[in-house]
């Protein structure tokens, strides 16, 4: 426990005054010509390089830092970082000789920061173990491995159909108000206890949904391993632009370095990383702002011409490293929101070319009451197959194949009133898998619960279930063979696989669970 | 460029090339710090008679050769390469006079002593002449801030005690 | 079948002889015991009515042998027959249902077991939920408090960086103030000139 005390406060003072370097060196020093829009026009610093952090003086003495992009023959184009309304014309611009680097360690865990690493949760300052530039360049394919463990966002649908691995970029997409977020979250709060650190970046969102997803992450002790970067609507479009880079390079530090801090390699493991950039679509139209008023010339959709290189270079710094390398990884989960279920528009392709796959939420679905609203016939995860774990493979390999087949029917069987005994029973199958794959917000499933619960419904034990009476079934089984029959998840759980002995155990307990279960609840 | 060296000649010829590189940072920095005195001097809507009338009206006691160049780019919209002038007009001027030109800050006037110890320090690491533009700001407390050529010395009272503050405000 | 008939004819024959002695005994009796009772000699056939009352008899005996028995030996043993297989069946019909009992007996047996067996698993499994609910509050329980205590210490922190600021702050200004008011033109100047040694390089690179 802290104690206020004079002393200790003239003591800290006292120590940090003797750190002081009050050294007077000639420094590079240019003048602000032109300042608005968070675009600051800057006379001299022939020396300064592209991206360079700058720092401001204001009249009163107030430090604002900028970043410096536009090098031209006798000027500097830089945006602000910071206080806009603090700096004026004429006033001192200086040269750092670093790029912008953001703070991180694990005293960053369970706080709010801005992207230049300052906490804005009012929690008092953050002790930092080390920084990481902001801009750095991906690993290559030496330094990297396949990417070989699963990320568990908890829920089913994805779990099964379209797995995501640790090291993976796999983008969430669809239209406003279908989810998008949710699926983000359910993956942090999923994410205990499981060795991973999350980072959730929210880009131009209102201060008010940080707020609650915050409270959320916090209610379900979520924030006890995350981050959050928050550059709300109000900030500057230069604080939104960066701050998916600075909530990657926060992640890089745990990756890069071990659990003493010190850099990763084979007998130091790094730490695994979960990225959450909500959302990039905001941060391109941050980006459009910027290069705008830094009258760079407009490409398609306004933007300008390097918003793609913006974003794979973002998404490249997602990694699994090799065993030499501490194995750590940094998956990403980019979240682009698409408007009317517009996908060819710029940022979406882009952004769907450059990750690993797409979870597509679709409104119309969300509105039917699938939730997740998942549309599993065009979500894809280009790599995560390789990290679910084979028991999951066993069960979900039929269950794409009976709902791929159920869609088929699913038109035809509008038309036709007279159905054969096997295609009735295919779109009984197909009703019952869809409703068991729906799952409340903030409920993830462990992945033998998962496993067991998919296995039920592919052994057809629900298809004598009447389908409003699914879930409850699902959750009740669960909570029975939790109790009842724990062997059965720690089986699953031990040997990864589904054995046949433990096959023959799950169907005689799910047979004597169906025994008591009554329909009408 | 034809307007530093039309200005130089004719600061030359007036013996005054040095002043007028002082007067036209001044009227450099007037011009960026009002919004209202730069976009009326770049107006196209207006005259340029008007304009160039109120430029030699706000900067009365300024160095005529240096009114007219000036007055001569409103008229031909040229207004908005006046810092490009700036520039090359100081870098010109220290070629024809041999010497670099320091701007110095301090909060009291110096005194010969002071400009001698400068000016031997300085043309030893410039090997050449140097050329003090000195400038009173009380707001520094004290101390001095040199500054030549984009780089800047800021040895002030005043941004010491503000490194000092910013040390023990930041906790490490 | 045969011998029983032969059989039966020659029971038939015994008694026969014995109701002709009998009349013959009787009739020495009365003629010895009261010659006069006139009344019981009207009852006793007479000699002649005898004879042809046996020859009938016999007649109808032999028809009643050759015709009447063989139906009513038939019938008896038809019945008898029937008779047996009816207590047959009975015997089957009640090993049956003897079965049946048994086995429903079992059954309700199993269906008590298993009611038994899925109220013990329910007591578990409501066990296991109240004693997880019960560790999950306490774990709860025990979050919150260190979570509370950590906020009271992050408070702490903050009021202290916020204090050290101020005094920081509030100290420089003074500093600032003091030193403007009180340098002299001489203090200035030596102030300068120290600085000046201190100084680097303006045209360093």
């Amino acid at each position: 426990m802290a104690e206020i005390s004079a002393q200790s406060i003239d003591e800290v003072l006292r120590r940090q005054l003797d750190a002081l370097d009050l050294s007077v060196e000639a420094r590079e020093v240019g003048t602000v010509i032109q300042i608005g829009d968070g675009i600051a026009r800057i006379d001299g610093l022939k020396g300064a390089m592209s991206g360079e952090l700058l720092e401001f003086i204001g009249e009163s003495g107030k430090t604002v830092y900028g970043l410096a992009q536009n090098l031209e023959e006798d000027e500097v184009g830089a945006v602000l970082l910071g206080e806009v309304t603090a700096i004026r014309e004429n006033d001192q611009v200086r040269t750092t000789g670093r790029i912008v680097e953001v703070p991180s360690g694990r005293g960053f865990l369970g706080r709010v920061v801005n992207p230049l690493g300052l906490p804005i949760d009012g929690k008092g300052p953050i002790k930092s173990e080390g920084t990481r530039p902001v801009e750095f360049r991906a690993p290559g394919v030496i330094e990297r491995q396949g990417v070989n463990e699963p990320v568990q966002t908890g829920i089913m649908a994805i779990d099964a159909m379209i797995p995501i691995g640790r090291g993976q970029r796999e983008l969430i997409i669809g239209d406003r108000q279908t989810g998008k977020t949710a699926i983000a979250i359910d993956a942090i709060i999923n994410s205990k206890g499981k060795d991973l650190i999350c980072i959730y970046v929210a880009i131009g969102q209102k201060a008010s949904t940080v707020a609650t997803v915050v409270e959320t992450l916090e209610r379900f002790g979520a924030m006890d391993y995350t981050i959050v970067v928050s550059a709300s609507a109000s900030d500057s479009a230069p604080l939104q632009y960066i701050a998916p880079m600075a909530g990657v390079a926060i992640g890089e530090y745990f990756m890069y370095n071990g659990a003493d801090g010190k850099p990763a390699n084979a007998e130091n493991p790094g730490r695994h990383v979960l990225c959450v950039y909500d959302d990039l679509s905001k941060q391109a139209v941050a980006y459009r702002q910027m290069s705008l008023t830094l009258r760079r010339p407009p490409g398609r959709e306004a933007y300008p011409g390097d918003v793609f290189y913006l974003h794979s270079r973002l998404l490249e710094r997602a990694v699994k490293l090799s065993d030499a390398n501490g194995a750590g990884s940094l998956t990403a989960l980019p979240v682009i929101e698409t408007q009317a279920g517009d996908v060819s528009a710029y940022i979406p392709t882009n952004v769907i070319s450059i990750t690993d796959g797409q979870i597509f939420l679709q409104s119309d679905l969300f509105f039917q009451g699938q939730r997740p609203a998942v549309n599993v016939g065009i979500s894809v995860s280009r790599v995560g197959g390789d990290a679910q774990i084979k028991a999951m493979k066993q069960v979900a390999g039929s269950l794409r194949l009976d709902l791929a087949a159920y869609r088929e029917l699913q038109a035809f069987a509008q038309f036709g009133s007279d159905l054969d005994k096997a295609t009735t029973d295919q779109l009984n199958r197909g009703v019952r898998m869809t409703e068991l794959l729906k799952q409340g917000r903030y409920m993830p499933m462990p992945v033998e619960d998962q496993v067991m619960a998919i296995f039920a419904g592919n052994r057809g034990f629900l298809d004598d279930i009447p389908v409003e009476a699914i879930t409850r079934f699902k959750a009740e089984l669960l909570q029975y063979l939790r109790a009842s029959r724990p062997e059965i998840s720690t089986a699953i759980l031990a040997e990864r696989r589904l054995s046949d002995e433990t096959s023959e155990q799950l169907a005689e307990a799910i047979t004597a669970f169906k025994a008591q279960f009554s329909v009408e609840g | 460029m034809i307007y530093a060296e039309v200005l130089l000649e004719a600061a030359q010829v007036e013996g005054t090339a040095f002043e007028v590189s002082g007067q036209l940072r001044a009227l450099q920095k007037a011009v960026r710090s009002s919004i209202a005195l730069r976009e009326t001097l770049a107006d196209r809507s207006l005259p340029a008679s008007t304009r160039r009338a109120l430029l030699e009206k706000v900067f009365a006691g300024f160095d005529p050769a240096l009114l007219v160049v000036l007055g001569v780019m409103i008229e031909r919209d040229d207004f908005a390469l006046l810092n490009k002038l700036s520039e090359t007009y100081e870098l010109c001027a220290e070629q024809a006079l041999g010497a670099v030109i320091i701007d110095v800050t301090t909060a009291i006037s110096l005194d010969d002593g002071l400009r001698t110890v400068l000016r031997d320090r300085f043309s030893a690491q410039f090997g050449c002449d140097v050329l003090l533009r000195e400038q009173i700001d009380p707001t520094i407390i004290g101390g001095i801030v040199l500054s030549s050529h984009g780089k800047r010395i800021d040895a002030s009272v005043a941004s010491q005690l503000e490194r000092a503050r910013v040390a023990l405000t930041t906790s490490r | 079948m045969r011998k029983h008939l032969t059989s039966a004819a020659g029971m038939l024959a015994t008694v026969a002889a014995s109701l002709c002695a009998v009349p013959v005994v009787a009739f020495a009796a009365e003629e010895t015991a009261e010659e006069s009772a006139q009344g019981i000699g009207l009852l006793l056939p007479k000699l002649g009515e005898w004879i042809p009352m046996l020859i009938s008899f016999i007649i109808l005996w032999v028809l009643l042998a050759k015709f009447g028995w063989p139906a009513f030996m038939g019938m008896i043993d038809k019945r008898a027959a029937t008779i047996k297989d009816s207590l047959e069946k009975a015997e089957v019909a009640k090993l049956d249902s003897e079965r049946l009992l048994a086995e429903q007996r079992a059954e309700l047996d199993d269906a008590r077991r298993l009611a038994a067996q899925i109220v013990a698993d329910a007591k578990t499994a409501a066990e296991q939920v109240r004693s997880e609910i019960a560790t999950q509050a306490r774990d709860e329980a025990q979050a919150m408090i260190i979570k509370a205590s950590k906020a009271i210490e992050t408070e702490k922190k903050a009021a202290i960086a916020q204090l050290q600021g101020s005094v920081a702050d509030l100290s420089v200004a003074v500093a600032g103030r003091v030193i403007g008011a009180d340098l002299s033109e001489s203090e200035h100047r030596a102030i300068i000139e120290r600085y000046l040694i201190e100084a680097g390089n303006l045209n360093a690179n």
